[in-house]
């Protein structure tokens, strides 16, 4: 699952979603838990993306 | 006296206008090319695919040290072939003009890279479309298929093509005719300057015609050509350090900005968006952190992300590659890198005044990989 095709995508939806349940218990302003939840979710998504590039070259 | 093979052709006119001329030919397609072996016969079987006669298809090898010249003469008459010192991309095409006499022989010159693939009707269009209310023109660009460099690129690509230059043509500033797909009317050759040494020659060629207001430049979307991209980071950096460096070189040596002109007014528009995102970045964290709110930082960025990722399905969707969507996260780096480069490039450029001239040498050294695409079927 984690080196097939859109896992990075999917890991970062699922990122995102976790922080969006979790950053509510920060106080934060609203937009600025989004954003940070899109943050996380792009961060994950790359670093998978990165690694099964990394994965497929060996 | 050399016919360069054009017919003799007698006009039916009265005897008192009657004169005798040459039919020229449509349209001839020249390669420069320097070390290019890996790529030039995939080039050269693509441009005869598309409708290119092969006895309209001429090689200038630059200084080639590898089988570039053996490579064109499996394809190409011996006759069509030029073998020249080194002496840069733009002597390359202009002394492959006047040797060949493509001036005398032919209505227009097409202008390739020798890492090109052609969509199946691409000569066949550009012969329909071609007329003689242009000087130029140029098809449509876009990515053979690759790494993560290609998506962006394909992304880029797709706006920079689908929408901006739709406008530009509208408006009639088109700022450069990419070296991938770039048509000359040979009546304005002799009006143009190939010995100006730059890094972006196809622009310096493009800001010639404006600047002398030759004509219009015609974009036919319609006529689709393929081009390699970098295949990892250095290259791509490298690249558009590149890319960079000559823009503002033109810039420069054309004194864009100076003159009312519809071009400068243009030029300084683009150079403003990458002001405008510059000072968005660096100010409002700054403002941010003095403030102790974050919320304009992230209305920002999620503004930009929905923007962003709107265009880059739309790019996926348009050019049928889900990989596209795939690399979406990785762009953001290449954004920022470009950004840096931009104005790391005008720093050098403008403010230091260097690299004001190129020296003649290529860029692509060591830079091609072996095309492998099915982008012909497009």
């Amino acid at each position: 699952m984690l080196y097939g095709k859109g896992s990075g995508t999917v890991l970062g939806a699922a990122t995102g979603g976790a922080a969006v349940v979790a950053l509510p218990q920060t106080g934060a302003n609203t937009t600025v838990q989004i954003a940070l939840a899109v943050a996380a979710g792009l961060a994950v998504w790359a670093a998978v993306y990165v690694a099964r590039a990394k994965f497929s070259q060996r | 006296m050399r016919h360069h093979g054009a017919a003799l052709f007698i006009c039916k006119e009265p005897m008192s206008r009657q004169r005798y001329h040459y039919a020229k030919r449509k349209l001839a397609l020249i390669i420069p090319a320097h070390n290019e072996e890996v790529v030039l016969g995939d080039t050269i079987q693509s441009a005869i695919a598309a409708g290119q006669n092969v006895a309209d298809i001429f090689v200038v090898s630059d200084g080639s040290r590898d089988a570039t010249v053996a490579v064109a003469s499996e394809f190409v008459d011996p006759s069509n072939i030029l073998d020249q010192p080194q002496g840069g991309k733009a002597m390359a095409i202009f002394n492959g003009i006047k040797h060949f006499g493509l001036e005398e022989r032919y209505r227009w010159v097409h202008i390739a890279d020798a890492d090109g693939v052609f969509s199946p009707t691409y000569f066949s269009v550009l012969r329909q479309r071609l007329n003689s209310k242009y000087v130029a023109a140029t098809g449509h660009v876009q990515s053979l298929q690759g790494g993560w460099i290609s998506k962006y690129r394909t992304y880029e690509y797709t706006i920079g093509l689908e929408i901006l230059r739709r406008i530009q043509n509208f408006f009639g500033v088109i700022p450069v005719i990419p070296g991938a797909t770039s048509v000359f009317r040979t009546d304005i050759i002799k009006k143009l300057d190939f010995t100006q040494h730059s890094l972006t020659e196809d622009m310096d060629l493009t800001m010639q015609i404006h600047r002398h207001k030759l004509g219009r430049i015609a974009y036919i979307p319609q006529a689709k050509a393929f081009t390699q991209d970098p295949k990892d980071f250095s290259d791509y950096y490298k690249q558009i350090q590149r890319w960079y460096r000559g823009a503002f070189q033109v810039m420069t040596r054309h004194r864009i900005g100076l003159r009312p002109h519809r071009i400068d007014l243009y030029m300084g528009y683009m150079i403003l968006e990458e002001v405008v995102l510059l000072l968005e970045i660096l100010l409002l964290p700054v403002l941010a952190y003095i403030s102790h709110s974050y919320v304009q930082v992230a209305e920002l960025f999620l503004g930009d992300f929905l923007v962003f990722l709107g265009f880059t399905l739309w790019s996926g969707l348009l050019n049928r590659r889900h990989d596209v969507v795939e690399a979406f996260p990785l762009f953001y780096l290449l954004r920022f890198v470009n950004l840096y480069v931009f104005f790391a490039s005008w720093f050098e450029i403008v403010v230091l005044r260097k690299f004001r001239t190129a020296r003649p040498g290529w860029s692509t050294a060591g830079r091609r990989y072996r095309i492998v695409t099915d982008a012909g079927s497009n």
